[in-house]
């Protein structure tokens, strides 16, 4: 995995497993790789894995089972609100771009109904 | 958090050349730890002076609580950035001469890291490459179970795919019981791998932060705040 530099990685990972739970990779309830698993695979170091696992914890997106392991939450609610989270951001962003470029609200209705039809 | 390595305003001259300037470094554990400058900067001298190669002229080192001597020496696995290996050895020699060395030499690990690292045992330490020598010396190093891990220049001219081999290897080794401290000038290589950072120029430690801290606070990489921090000298 690259990671982008003057970003903290582990948001960048937080980021990750997010959309892999929002596109549902990781399925509501199931159990994540431990901490040591999941460093080797993101070849970070384990400090920077724990700190993204408990701010995913924090966020109520996973749940740590002491000396069970960590599991995706199966709470719907939550797993909504990553996705209205995710899905605003990029709308947003995509928005001011547009905006910044000077188009208008009808001209970029019209290019995304264009764009989806490809 | 218990304190690893602390050193206390040490200072060291050569003749008359001060190569430590009153360093102060407190290294808790769990943690990895670059110490980055560059060339002359006086990285060596720290890591030779916290193995008792060299004597401060004036401070104090405490490793785990304890004044450098033959206790503190098996507290501390030191890869060195020259070939410290005997000419006559092979691989396999200079496991044995380890582990006759160190009664923390764990034989079934040094295996381990052998298949890992690609390492052929049969190889004569004078006839590896740059990139096969760095890798043998880090499987030597890192067979040791210590509390502080020494590594000075580990990924110092070394081809792209044994270094991604070596950093792993580096986040595997890390428990919430060691400390790794490792010293490069190759800034870009370890942005990833850091906890925490410390700037060393002059023989003085100019700047101090934790990795995350840089990103966070400064949305700057190690190695723009690096330049920042070195072109303000």
């Amino acid at each position: 995995m690259k990671y982008n530099p003057t970003a903290p990685i582990y948001l960048q990972i937080i980021e990750y497993l997010k959309k892999d739970i929002v596109t549902g990779k990781l399925a509501a309830g199931a159990r994540l790789d431990s901490v040591r698993t999941l460093s080797d695979r993101f070849e970070v170091n384990l400090n920077t894995m724990q700190r993204a696992c408990a701010e995913l914890e924090k966020q109520g997106a996973i749940i740590t089972q002491r000396g069970i392991g960590s599991f995706v939450t199966e709470d719907k609610k939550i797993i909504t609100a990553l996705q209205d989270e995710m899905s605003g951001g990029l709308v947003d962003s995509f928005i001011s771009g547009m905006q910044d470029l000077g188009f208008p609200e009808d001209i970029i209705f019209d290019l995304i109904r264009k764009a989806l039809k490809k | 958090m218990s304190v690893i390595l602390s050193v206390k305003s040490g200072t060291k001259k050569f003749g008359r050349k001060l190569v430590l300037d009153s360093v102060d470094i407190e290294l808790p554990t769990g943690r990895i730890t670059g110490l980055l400058g560059p060339n002359g900067a006086g990285k060596t001298t720290i890591l030779n002076t916290v193995m008792g190669l060299y004597r401060l002229d004036s401070g104090e080192i405490h490793i785990c609580g304890e004044a450098i001597g033959y206790k503190s020496k098996r507290l501390i696995s030191y890869l060195p950035d020259t070939n410290h290996l005997f000419s006559w050895m092979r691989v396999s020699d200079a496991i044995h001469y380890y582990s006759d060395m160190f009664p923390d030499f764990d034989a079934v690990r040094a295996k381990e890291l052998c298949t890992l690292l690609e390492i052929d045992e049969r190889s004569r330490t004078q006839s590896l490459s740059k990139g096969e020598l760095e890798r043998v010396l880090i499987m030597l190093a890192f067979s040791r179970k210590v509390r502080l891990y020494l590594l000075d220049e580990p990924l110092g001219g070394i081809d792209p795919l044994s270094r991604k081999k070596i950093i792993k290897t580096i986040f595997a080794q890390l428990d919430s019981e060691s400390t790794i401290l490792i010293s490069t000038h190759l800034v870009k290589d370890v942005e990833t791998l850091l906890d925490d950072v410390l700037f060393l120029n002059k023989g003085k430690v100019i700047f101090a932060d934790s990795a995350d801290h840089i990103r966070e606070d400064r949305g700057q990489s190690i190695e723009d705040c690096y330049m920042e921090v070195f072109e303000n000298v």
